[in-house]
């Protein structure tokens, strides 16, 4: 300690200095109210030149205070101009009135000198620590309480100033349920600050002294963490320090995260000592953090954080302990210990997501944050997990790279004894090289034959020429390439189904939830798709059949009206799950996402009609082809309408351009209009909509003209739900791209 | 820059878990302290009749405070408190000591003199600090430290800053009621500090 370096008259020295430099304050403070003061420079003639700088930053401190109090607001700047000699210790009042000045008041003393910053008016300190302080304020202007952090960050450049803002903002457009929401980040003068919402809980660390979470409320806190991750992530936006400090549990036992993407600011001026140490807990830091790489953080540091966490939920402790520099020693080097070695009663597989998101290799973890919750959301259903847990063989390579000598003693005898089994697996390997996935295929009945037709990459587009027939009948197992496919099964009577499937690439990608983008991985390496249900031959009933006057375009039959509410819940067995999707009589249409119809298509027996089907369609309502109308009222050669009363025709489709929209297969592709003709952009997040403009949905996405008759076609992304965007469905008269398998019945 | 750096330190370097403990062991603390106060207080009707004497208590003034209520957060408590009980219980160590020596082991051994580490170069932490119940000793010693340290300030406003602060009160109100600026009474505070620190650094370097 300083006092005791320094010899007894060097401490009365001090003592007195300060009670000088005390008398002389005293002085310019009593001729100040007398209105007898002099500048308050010339009262530094009359002290020691080495009590000097000392003097002046007092004085300047009385002087701001009694201007203040007189309702003058000196600038600092003025000041630096006057004393130029002085800067450093007019810096420091800055310093001083900017974070100790407006900060000083704790719950029970007096007024704080600041009592608001920005709108906001002060409440009372929340909390308090190294990196800053949390007030509970009000918002007079949106009359709600809000909770304002104030980030200790020293003197910040315009440069730092205007980052914190720009990365403030970017936190501020998260809205995820488990996100504390950002409301807005401001400075107020030198004073950056944080608006957000006031949550009432407490935080994770707290909740964890009194709650001992079931490993199934673990795994469920995790997955809407995760969820909350990946919206962040979405956004791009990293959290980089998340930890039971930074996550609130709200009365409902909810999780909140908060400081998104902002830890570094809110964090500052704590992280490291004097000494280069590392302050607080490193605990949830990922390994390359500690080894000072966090430049290359990114959302799998998230995954790192999150994994800690979870294994702390699930055996009441830190996966590394010991001193700081302990810590991170670990984080780098060593395995955690298996958490179901400190409680049995752990379930294998989340031990297994647990580690797996606390690999220390990056590539090794989840790949996101999604992938996370999808495993953890498969555990909670009782479904196996994705991850596999790790084998003896990657235990002992990732040894390896760290303990090469010893490790690779054992895992040569090993080698040795165990290379034939090794073999079938390698084999499969070679094909995954080759970008080969061994998928397997079933169907409801089996004994289908199968063609995969591969969409087209860039535009969706079925390729026939690259089409694969699978020997034998289903189940089948069938080498694909990664893509999405087209996949037509066909029975022998004639009955058959055209649905969507997915073959995954490599082993980052993960599985959605509707069959078209749903897969299994399987022990021996293999992928099992969703089966196929094909229809009975009544499918058709109630469809009206489409006869096209384009030869590469085959006939097909369209449903009369859009998929209904009450379809939808004799079809599911309830209404939507999505409360914008379940507004309206049971005859309204039921709005959903792209997928979600795509979906509901397929389990009807049907599909979504492609955009060129659709404008057949519409073309033939606006100009009534006579001829096919009659041939198809007359039962022509083309019908395959099987014990229906009625066979509907073109005439009773409704609301195909007078309803609103309705999601076609195809992706936004090309434009003919009468003066421009051209290629649009082609996403795979966006989708063509039909029907007719209503207000709702082109107000958000001015799409292309809208023409005669209402008619309207504009891309949406696939994730879209509007009210009146919809969906009907169409059916092939014959299976397609199955012409040398399959005959059409003949007549 | 100044002595009283590391005094400050004792408070703003708690952590999270340490506020709790030295919470807990200020509430017991203190209860057992105005406990021994009011009984001492009752004890001696001399000092009573001297009204003045005993107003002007640093010892007491702290009781008026936690009996107020002043004290419940260990981290919004000024140092100057923690100044005087260190202070007084070096005081008690040294006494100790001394008898100890005079009698040779016949002395008395007090709980202080066990758990307080002097001459180890180090200031005492707040949970040593309060770690062992008051004992009537201390008490007696307290009141007794506080005449010497006011003594130890230049003038009658250093004093009454002083007592104020151990009292409870905010530098708002403390300047509210000199009607100085709030800077001035920090800057005076700091000066009481680094007269007591320099004082406790005189008690644990000379035991004599």
């Amino acid at each position: 300690m300083q006092n005791r370096d320094r010899t007894e008259p060097e401490r009365l020295a001090e003592v007195s200095a300060e009670a000088r430099i005390d008398a002389i304050c005293d002085a310019y403070e009593t001729e100040w109210n007398q209105g007898t003061h002099r500048e308050f420079a010339s009262y530094l003639e009359h002290c020691d030149p080495t009590e000097r700088p000392r003097l002046f930053l007092e004085l300047l401190l009385v002087d701001r205070e009694l201007r203040l109090k007189n309702a003058q607001e000196p600038e600092w700047l003025d000041y630096l101009i006057k004393f130029p000699a002085f800067a450093e210790q007019i810096e420091a009042a800055r310093f001083k009135y900017r974070s100790e000045g407006l900060l000083r008041a704790g719950p029970d003393a007096a007024v704080p000198e600041i009592q608001r910053i920005g709108r906001f008016e002060l409440v009372h300190r929340i909390g308090a620590g190294a990196s800053g302080e949390v007030w509970k304020a009000n918002d007079p202007r949106l009359q709600r309480t809000v909770a304002i952090k104030i980030p200790r960050v020293r003197l910040p450049s315009e440069n730092e100033l205007s980052r914190f803002l720009r990365e403030g903002r970017a936190a501020a457009q998260l809205k995820h349920a488990n996100i504390v929401p950002v409301y807005e980040v401001d400075r107020d003068g030198d004073t950056a600050y944080i608006v957000s919402a006031l949550i009432a809980g407490e935080d994770l660390r707290a909740w964890m002294r009194h709650s001992q979470p079931s490993e199934t409320s673990a795994a469920e806190l995790c997955r809407q963490l995760a969820d909350a991750l990946q919206h962040a992530h979405q956004q791009g936006v990293i959290h980089r320090d998340l930890k039971p400090g930074n996550v609130i549990i709200d009365e409902f036992g909810h999780p909140h995260i908060a400081d998104f993407g902002l830890a570094k600011w809110v964090d500052d001026g704590r992280e490291i000592t004097l000494d280069g140490q590392l302050l607080g807990t490193p605990a949830y830091m990922s390994p390359e953090q500690a080894r000072g790489e966090a430049a290359t953080a990114d959302a799998r540091t998230d995954v790192y954080a999150l994994g800690v966490l979870l294994y702390e939920l699930l055996t009441r402790r830190c996966p590394f302990a010991g001193g700081q520099a302990a810590v991170v020693h670990q984080i780098i080097h060593n395995e955690p210990q298996r958490p179901r070695t400190l409680n049995q009663n752990i379930p294998r597989d989340l031990e297994t997501i647990c580690l797996k998101a606390m690999e220390k290799e990056a590539s090794c973890r989840y790949a996101s944050a999604q992938a996370m919750a999808v495993d953890l959301h498969r555990f909670l259903l009782g479904e196996p997990i994705l991850a596999r847990p790790q084998g003896f063989f990657e235990r002992h390579v990732k040894r390896i790279r760290r303990r090469p000598l010893r490790a690779a003693t054992t895992l040569l005898a090993v080698l040795v004894l165990s290379l034939g089994g090794v073999a079938g697996r390698l084999s499969r390997e070679n094909h995954a090289l080759l970008g080969l996935q061994t998928i397997t295929l079933a169907s409801e009945p089996p004994g289908a034959k199968v063609v995969f037709v591969p969409l087209e990459a860039a535009t969706g587009e079925p390729a026939p020429a690259k089409k694969i027939r699978a020997l034998g009948r289903t189940p089948i197992q069938q080498e694909l390439k990664p893509g999405e496919y087209l996949v037509v099964a066909v029975l022998d009577d004639g009955r058959f189904h055209e649905v969507y499937r997915q073959v995954p690439g490599s082993g980052n990608e993960m599985p959605g939830v509707y069959s078209h983008h749903h897969w299994l991985p399987r022990e021996d390496g293999t992928i099992t798709m969703d089966s196929i249900r094909i229809p009975d031959h009544s499918v058709n009933d109630g469809m009206a059949l489409v006869h096209s006057a384009v030869p590469e375009q085959p006939d097909f039959y369209i449903d009369c009206q859009e998929f209904t509410l009450a379809e939808h819940q004799a079809l599911v067995g309830q209404l939507p799950s999505d409360r914008r999707a379940r507004l309206g009589a049971p005859d309204s249409p039921v709005n959903v996402d792209f997928d979600r119809a795509v979906s509901l298509a397929e389990k009807l027996g049907k599909r979504l009609p492609s955009d060129a089907e659709f404008e057949i369609v519409r073309a033939q309502l606006v100009t009534p082809p006579v001829s096919n109308l009659a041939a198809r009222s007359v039962g022509g050669a083309h019908t395959v309408v099987q014990g229906a009363d009625h066979a509907p025709t073109l005439n009773e489709i409704v609301n195909l351009t007078s309803g609103a929209g309705e999601w076609t297969i195809s992706r936004q592709q090309h434009f003919s209009s009468a003066d421009r003709k051209g290629m649009m952009a082609i996403s795979a997040d966006y989708r063509v909509v039909r029907g007719v403009a209503s207000a709702e949905l082109l107000d958000r996405s001015p799409g292309e003209s809208k023409e005669a008759y209402g008619d309207m076609r504009i891309a949406l992304p696939r994730h879209a739900v509007k009210p009146g965007l919809g969906f009907r469905c169409v059916r092939s008269q014959h299976p397609r791209f199955m012409q040398e398998e399959v005959q059409p019945p003949q007549p | 820059m100044s002595l009283n750096g590391s005094v400050s330190q004792w408070i703003v370097s708690l952590r999270a878990g340490e506020v709790e403990a030295v919470e807990n062991l200020w509430n017991r603390y203190k209860q057992r302290l105005v406990e021994l106060a009011s009984r001492r207080l009752a004890d001696s009707p001399k000092r009573v009749a001297d009204e003045e004497d005993v107003a002007q208590s640093v010892f007491l003034s702290l009781c008026r405070g936690a009996a107020a209520g002043r004290f419940e957060d260990v981290r919004n408590r000024d140092d100057l408190w923690w100044l005087v009980l260190a202070i007084t219980k070096q005081k008690v160590v040294d006494l100790v000591r001394r008898e100890t020596a005079k009698k040779r082991g016949g002395g008395r051994v007090l709980s202080e003199a066990s758990d307080t580490r002097t001459g180890g170069g180090q200031l005492l932490a707040l949970d040593q600090l309060i770690g062992d119940m008051p004992t009537p000793e201390l008490i007696v010693m307290l009141a007794e430290q506080n005449q010497r340290l006011l003594e130890l300030l230049d003038d009658d406003r250093l004093r009454k800053i002083a007592v104020s602060r151990i009292e409870g009160y905010t530098v708002g109100e403390i300047a509210a009621e000199l009607a100085v600026s709030t800077r001035s009474i920090e800057r005076k505070l700091q000066l009481i500090r680094i007269t007591w620190t320099e004082e406790l650094v005189r008690a644990e370097s000379r035991p004599d």
